[in-house]
C-alpha cells in the first residue's frame, strides 16, 4: 500500500495528519509516539513501556496501547506478529503478509496462494533483490459480514482499513467542487485510515482528512475487482495534502434557528449544553453530517418543522439553536 | 389444546408506525388494557392461539429510542432485558425506513430473536419506495415479514415466522453496527469486564451493556450498581474509557454511537431500498395549508368546531335527516328507556324505601349517565379520529408557542384534548396522557389544569342547563364553554408556573407523522374501549354514589303526622264534593320538600347555603355537586333526584328528554344567570375521585392530589361569584 517513497519524516506526517484532522493530540500520546518514532526496530508494549520509563515519562500500559492503536490507525505505525509476540513497527517499512483480515469481525484467514508467491519472487528476481521475509495481509469484509452491511453507504460508513470506490458525491454545488478538488471524482478508489470522528483517506497515495459532514456526502460502493494482472512496477510517491483544515470555523457556523422555511442545510454538530434535548435529538436522526430541509415556521415563527432522514420533527426554536448548521 | 406451549412476543415500534393496529390485528378484540409494574405506562396484553401454540402478546410503548430519554423507552427497555419475551416483533414504518431501523437496530443489539415486521407496506409503495425484503432480511439478519395492519394483511405469515422461531430456535446473532476502532476497543475491553462478571452477563448482554456505559446511561450505571459483584472496578473503566473517547474526538461516545447507528441504518436503506418518485407528498401539500402560518389558527378552531357541531348531530340532532322524522335519536332512546319504560316496570312496586331507592336512586342515577353514552361514544369516535389520522401532532405544532406563554408545551395539548379539549373526553386518561411529557414540572402543571377542561362528565350537566336555558343556541353554548375552559385553563397554568411550580420547561422535538385515513376499527376500538371505561364507572361507582346519597336524602324519615292530619282534612272536605285535587298535590308536593331538608344531604346543603348563595346556588345544587365530586355524572342525577323528590314534576312533555330540564325551566327562582354561574362552577371545580386518585398516582404524592382539590374548587368559587354577581349588577339575572 505505501511503498518505499521519500515522504517527509513519519513524526512530521503524525503533526500534519492531526492537525488536518483538527484533533488534539494528548501529551501522553506524544510522548509515546516520540518514543516509538526514535526507535527503529520492531517494538513490542513492553519495550515502548520500558523506553517511556527510562525516559522519565511512565506511563500506564493501557494507554501506551490506545496510543499505539491510534497510530496504526493513522498507518503511522503497523502491528506485526513475531515470533508469536506483537511488534510494532514503522508503516514506511515494506512488508508482505498472507492473511485475509475481516476489518468488521476481525477475523483472519490465512492462506497460501502459489501463484501470488511465483510472482514475488519473480519480482525480486527482476529488481535483483533477495527475498528474506514477505508479508501480504489482504484487509477487507468477509462474506459473513458482507452479508450484514450495505455495500453502498456513505464514506462516514465505512470503517478503518477498507478500501472502497466513490460512487457518487451528494450534496451542493459548491461542496460537490471542493471534494472533487480535493479529488474524490466519481470512479476513485479510497483506502479508509481512520474512519471515527473524521475520515481519514488513502486518496491515490496521499492522506486526505475529510470532516464527517463532507464524508457523509461521499456515497462509495464496493472496488471493481481488477481483471487484468498488473505486473508490479515500482510503487508511486506519494503526495501529501496540507491545508484542508475543515474543521476550525465551528464559531463561524449559524444554528437553526437562523434558518429560513425552504433552506436545505447540513447538520453539523449538536452543540453539548442542552441537556437531555441532545439525546433526543440524536434519537430523532439529528445527526453530523446529515441533510436538514427547514419546511416550515408555526403561525408564531415557532416552533420550527424540518425533514430530516425522510421524517418531519417539530422543533423550537430554543433547541434549534443548539443545532449548528452550514 | 391446553397443554399447548406458550410463549411471550413483545411487540416493539416507533409512535406512529402502526404498531396499534398491528396489535390489533394479531390479537382482535381479545386484549386487556392495565399498567406496567411500578410505573404509569398503560401495558396492553392479548393473546393468539396458532395450531401449535399460545402466543401472549405485549404492546410495548411506542419509542424512538432505547435511550433512558423518557419513561416508555425505560419500561420498553426494561421489559426486553427483566421479562425476557421469547421473541420480540418490531414494528417497522416501511415508509419511514431508515429512522425506524435506528430502534431496530437497538433491538437487535439486545439480543434477543427479532422479527421484522414491515409494516405499511401499502403506502411505502404509493410513494415509490421499493423494498427488497430479501435483502433487507439478509442485512439485518433477522426474518423480514410484510404487514399491512389495516387490511389484515401478513398476519398468517407473521405468526408463521414466529411460530418457526419457537420451534427450531436458531442461536440469536446479536448484530449489531461497528461502531468504528476506537470506540470498538473501548466497548471490547468493557464487554470483557462485563463477561467475567457471569451472573450480571446472563441477566444483560455485555456488549449492550457496554455500549450503554458508555453512553452515560443512568439506567444503566443503576443496574451496574445495584447487580454487578463490582460496581465500582466497572464504573471506574467505563468513565475513564468514555473520557478518553471524549477527548480525543470532542464529542460525548453517546453522540458516536448515535451517528454510527444511523450510518448503518443509511447502509441498509441504501442497499434493501430503491427510491423511484421524489414528488410532493399528499401530507407535505395538507401541511402547506393546515400548518399555514396564518391559517393554521384558523385550521384547528376550524377543526374543533366542527367536531361539536358533528357529535351532537349525529348523536342527538337527528332533525336534519328528513326521511327519521318522527325517529327517536341515540340519546333519546337511552333516556326514554331510564326515564320512561324502566319507571313503567317498576310502577307495578308496592310504594316504600325499597321502590324509592331503585327509582330515584338507581334508575335515575344510572340512567342519567347512560342516556349520555351515544353521545359519548359519537365523541370519542371524533377524538379517535383526530388522532389517528396525524392531526392531534398538528394542533401541537401550531399552537405551541401559545401554550408555551402559559408554561405549557405543544405536548400538554393531547392531555387536554384526551380530558375535554375537543369535546367529551375525560380528565383519568388526560391526566394519564400527561406520560409523554418529559419534564415533571410540565407534567405536573398539564396534569393539574386538565381537569378544567369540559369532560365528558360533565357534558350532562352542561346539556341540561343548555337545553333549559340556551335551548336555542346549542352549538355555540357548548363552543363558548370549550373556549372558556380552555382560558381557565391555560391561566391556571400560567399562575401555577408562575408561583408554584417553578422552573425551565422541557425540550420539544416532536414528529409530525404523515397523514394517513384512520382505520375503522381502530378508532372503534378505541371509542369502544373508552365508552366501555365511562360505562364501567357508571356502573361501579356511580351506583354507589347514587344509592348512598339516595340514602342521604332519605333518610332521616321525618315526622309525617302533620302533613297525615292536613290530608285527612281534605278528604273530609272531598267527601263534602270540594275538589281538592290540587291541594293534595300541594300538601305532597310540601312534604317532599321538607323531607329533603329533614335529610341529612339537606341539611348539609342548608348549612352551606349562606356561602354558595354568593353564587346563587341554593342546597339543591350544593348536594348535587357534593355528589358530584365521586364523579361529575352524580350532578345531574342528583340534580334530578333533589328535583322530583322536591317538586312535583310537570306532565312529560313529548319531544322533551330530561324531565329535570323541564322541571329547571318551569322553576321560577332559575335563569340563565344562574345557570352559567352553575356551568362556571362545575367546569372549575375539585375534579372527580377517579381523577383525584390518578393525579394522586401520577405525580406520585397525595399532596398534589389534595392542592388540586383545593385549589380547583377555590378558583370555581372566586369565579361562579364573580359570574353571578357581575350578572346581578348588569341585571341579566332578572
Amino acid at each position: 500500500m505505501f511503498g518505499a517513497g521519500r515522504p517527509p519524516s513519519l513524526n512530521e506526517q503524525l503533526t500534519l495528519v492531526m492537525k488536518d484532522l483538527g484533533q488534539e493530540l494528548l501529551p501522553e500520546d506524544e510522548q509515546v509516539a516520540a518514543a516509538f518514532l526514535d526507535t527503529e526496530e520492531h517494538v513490542s508494549l513492553d519495550d515502548l513501556v520500558r523506553i517511556l520509563n527510562e525516559r522519565g515519562t511512565p506511563l500506564d500500559a493501557s494507554l501506551v496501547a490506545r496510543t499505539m492503536r491510534l497510530l496504526c490507525d493513522l498507518g503511522i505505525a503497523q502491528q506485526v506478529r513475531l515470533r508469536g509476540a506483537s511488534f510494532f513497527e514503522h508503516l514506511h517499512l515494506d512488508y508482505h503478509h498472507d492473511h485475509l483480515v475481516c476489518v468488521r469481525c476481525g477475523r483472519i484467514i490465512e492462506f497460501v496462494d502459489t501463484a501470488i508467491e511465483r510472482k514475488q519472487r519473480r519480482v525480486c528476481q527482476r529488481y535483483g533483490f533477495t527475498p528474506l521475509m514477505h508479508r501480504l495481509e489482504i484487509r477487507g469484509v468477509c462474506a459473513e459480514c458482507a452479508a450484514t452491511v450495505p455495500a453502498t453507504r456513505p464514506l462516514c460508513a465505512c470503517l478503518a482499513g477498507e478500501t472502497v470506490q466513490v460512487l457518487e458525491v451528494l450534496g451542493g454545488q459548491s461542496i460537490r467542487q471542493r471534494l472533487m478538488e480535493l479529488g474524490l471524482t466519481r470512479g476513485t478508489e479510497v483506502t479508509v485510515l481512520r474512519a471515527d470522528g473524521p475520515v481519514t483517506l488513502d486518496l491515490r497515495g496521499s492522506r486526505l482528512a475529510l470532516g464527517r459532514n463532507e464524508a457523509a456526502k461521499v456515497q462509495v460502493g464496493p472496488t471493481t475487482p481488477e481483471t487484468d494482472e498488473e505486473d508490479g512496477g515500482p510503487d508511486e510517491c506519494r503526495h501529501h495534502h496540507h491545508g484542508h483544515h475543515h474543521h476550525h470555523h465551528h464559531h463561524d457556523h449559524r444554528t437553526l434557528d437562523d434558518a429560513e422555511p425552504g433552506e436545505r442545510v447540513c447538520i453539523v454538530r449538536v452543540l453539548p449544553g442542552g441537556g437531555p434535548i441532545r439525546q433526543r435529538l440524536l434519537d430523532m436522526g439529528v445527526t453530523r453530517g446529515t441533510e436538514l430541509l427547514v419546511e416550515r415556521k408555526a403561525p408564531l415563527g415557532d416552533p420550527v418543522e424540518v425533514a430530516v432522514k425522510g421524517c418531519h420533527l417539530a422543533i423550537r426554536k430554543s433547541e434549534a439553536a443548539y443545532i449548528e448548521i452550514e | 389444546m391446553p397443554d399447548s406451549p406458550c410463549y411471550t412476543v413483545a411487540v416493539a415500534g416507533n409512535p406512529n408506525a402502526g404498531k396499534t393496529t398491528l396489535f390489533n390485528m394479531l390479537t382482535g378484540s381479545n386484549q386487556t388494557v392495565g399498567n406496567y409494574p411500578g410505573v404509569t405506562v398503560e401495558k396492553k396484553t392479548g393473546s393468539v392461539r396458532t395450531d401449535h401454540c399460545r402466543l401472549d402478546i405485549v404492546d410495548l410503548p411506542g419509542t424512538y429510542s432505547l435511550t433512558a430519554y423518557s419513561q416508555e423507552e425505560v419500561v420498553a427497555r426494561n421489559f426486553i432485558i427483566d421479562d425476557h419475551p421469547d421473541a420480540v416483533v418490531n414494528v417497522v414504518d416501511a415508509s419511514n425506513l431508515e429512522r425506524n431501523l435506528y430502534l431496530t437496530l437497538q433491538l437487535a443489539e439486545m439480543g434477543v430473536p427479532l422479527v421484522v415486521a414491515l409494516n405499511m407496506h401499502d403506502i411505502a409503495k404509493q410513494r415509490g419506495i421499493d423494498i427488497d425484503v430479501r435483502a433487507l432480511s439478509q442485512l439485518l439478519g433477522v426474518p423480514v415479514v410484510i404487514t399491512v395492519g389495516h387490511r389484515n394483511q401478513g398476519r398468517r405469515e407473521l405468526l408463521d415466522v414466529l411460530e418457526r422461531l419457537f420451534t427450531n430456535p436458531a442461536p440469536v446473532r446479536a448484530l449489531s453496527p461497528v461502531y468504528g476502532p476506537e470506540l470498538e476497543s473501548s466497548i471490547q475491553e468493557l464487554a470483557s469486564l462485563l463477561q467475567t462478571d457471569t451472573s450480571l452477563a446472563e441477566k444483560i448482554p455485555p456488549r449492550w451493556l457496554a455500549v450503554k456505559l458508555l453512553e452515560r446511561d443512568d439506567r444503566a450505571r443503576n443496574r451496574v450498581l445495584n447487580q454487578a459483584a463490582a460496581p465500582t472496578e466497572i464504573l471506574a473503566l467505563a468513565e475513564r474509557l468514555t473520557n478518553q473517547i471524549e477527548r480525543r474526538h470532542g464529542e460525548e461516545p453517546a453522540v458516536l454511537v448515535a451517528e454510527h447507528r444511523y450510518g448503518h441504518a443509511a447502509g441498509v436503506v441504501r442497499d434493501g431500498v430503491t427510491f423511484h418518485d421524489h414528488g410532493r407528498s399528499l401530507t407535505d401539500a395538507i401541511d402547506t395549508i393546515v400548518c399555514h402560518r396564518g391559517l393554521g389558527f384558523v385550521f384547528v378552531a376550524l377543526v374543533v368546531f366542527v367536531t361539536f357541531k358533528l357529535t351532537f348531530l349525529l348523536a342527538d340532532g337527528w332533525s336534519w335527516v328528513p326521511w327519521i322524522d318522527g325517529w327517536r335519536t341515540p340519546v333519546g332512546v337511552c333516556a326514554w328507556v331510564f326515564d320512561e319504560w324502566l319507571p313503567m316496570l317498576l310502577a307495578g312496586m308496592g310504594d316504600g324505601p325499597l321502590k324509592s331507592m331503585l327509582l330515584d336512586g338507581v334508575v335515575a342515577g344510572v340512567g342519567g349517565v347512560m342516556g349520555f353514552v351515544p353521545l359519548i361514544f359519537v365523541m370519542f369516535l371524533m377524538l379517535g379520529v383526530i388522532e389517528d389520522s396525524g392531526y392531534v401532532a398538528r394542533i401541537a405544532f401550531v399552537l405551541d408557542r401559545v401554550l408555551r406563554a402559559f408554561g405549557l408545551q405543544g405536548k400538554s395539548i393531547l392531555a387536554m384534548i384526551v380530558s375535554g379539549g375537543i369535546a367529551g373526553g375525560c380528565a383519568v386518561p388526560g391526566v394519564l396522557a400527561t406520560r409523554t411529557l418529559r419534564e415533571e414540572k410540565d407534567r405536573l402543571i398539564t396534569m393539574l389544569v386538565v381537569p378544567f377542561m369540559n369532560c365528558g362528565a360533565k357534558m350532562p350537566v352542561f346539556a341540561v342547563l343548555i337545553a333549559a336555558f340556551f335551548s336555542r343556541y346549542k352549538g355555540e353554548m357548548l363552543w363558548l364553554l370549550a373556549l372558556l375552559s380552555w382560558v381557565f385553563a391555560l391561566f391556571a397554568a400560567l399562575i401555577l408556573r408562575r408561583f408554584v411550580i417553578r422552573g425551565e420547561q422541557t425540550p420539544f422535538v416532536m414528529e409530525l407523522p404523515p397523514y394517513h385515513l384512520p382505520t375503522v376499527r381502530n378508532v372503534l376500538l378505541i371509542s369502544l374501549e373508552r365508552s366501555w371505561m365511562y360505562l364501567k364507572k357508571a356502573g361501579t361507582v356511580i351506583l354507589a354514589v347514587s344509592v348512598v346519597l339516595w340514602a342521604l336524602l332519605f333518610f332521616p324519615r321525618q315526622d309525617t303526622s302533620a302533613f297525615d292530619s292536613r290530608r285527612a282534612e281534605l278528604s273530609e272536605q272531598a267527601t263534602a264534593g270540594t275538589d281538592v285535587t290540587t291541594a293534595l298535590a300541594t300538601i305532597d308536593h310540601e312534604e317532599r320538600r321538607s323531607q329533603i331538608e329533614y335529610s341529612f344531604a339537606g341539611r348539609f346543603g342548608r348549612g352551606l347555603e349562606p356561602v354558595s348563595e354568593w353564587a346563587g346556588m341554593t342546597w339543591r345544587e350544593n348536594i348535587s355537586l357534593l355528589g358530584g365530586f365521586a364523579a361529575k355524572e352524580v350532578i345531574v342525577s342528583t340534580m334530578g333526584m333533589a328535583y322530583s323528590l322536591g317538586e312535583v314534576s310537570a306532565e312529560e312533555e313529548v319531544g322533551d328528554d330530561m324531565p329535570l330540564v323541564t322541571a329547571l325551566r318551569a322553576d321560577p327562582t332559575w335563569n340563565s344567570l344562574r345557570a352559567f354561574a352553575l356551568i362556571v362552577f362545575v367546569m372549575l371545580y375539585a375534579p372527580c375521585l377517579v381523577t383525584v386518585a390518578a393525579i394522586w398516582r401520577e405525580s406520585g404524592s397525595w399532596r398534589w392530589a389534595a392542592f388540586s382539590v383545593v385549589y380547583s374548587t377555590a378558583i370555581a368559587f372566586f369565579m361562579s361569584v364573580v359570574v353571578y354577581r357581575v350578572g346581578l349588577l348588569a341585571g341579566l339575572g332578572a
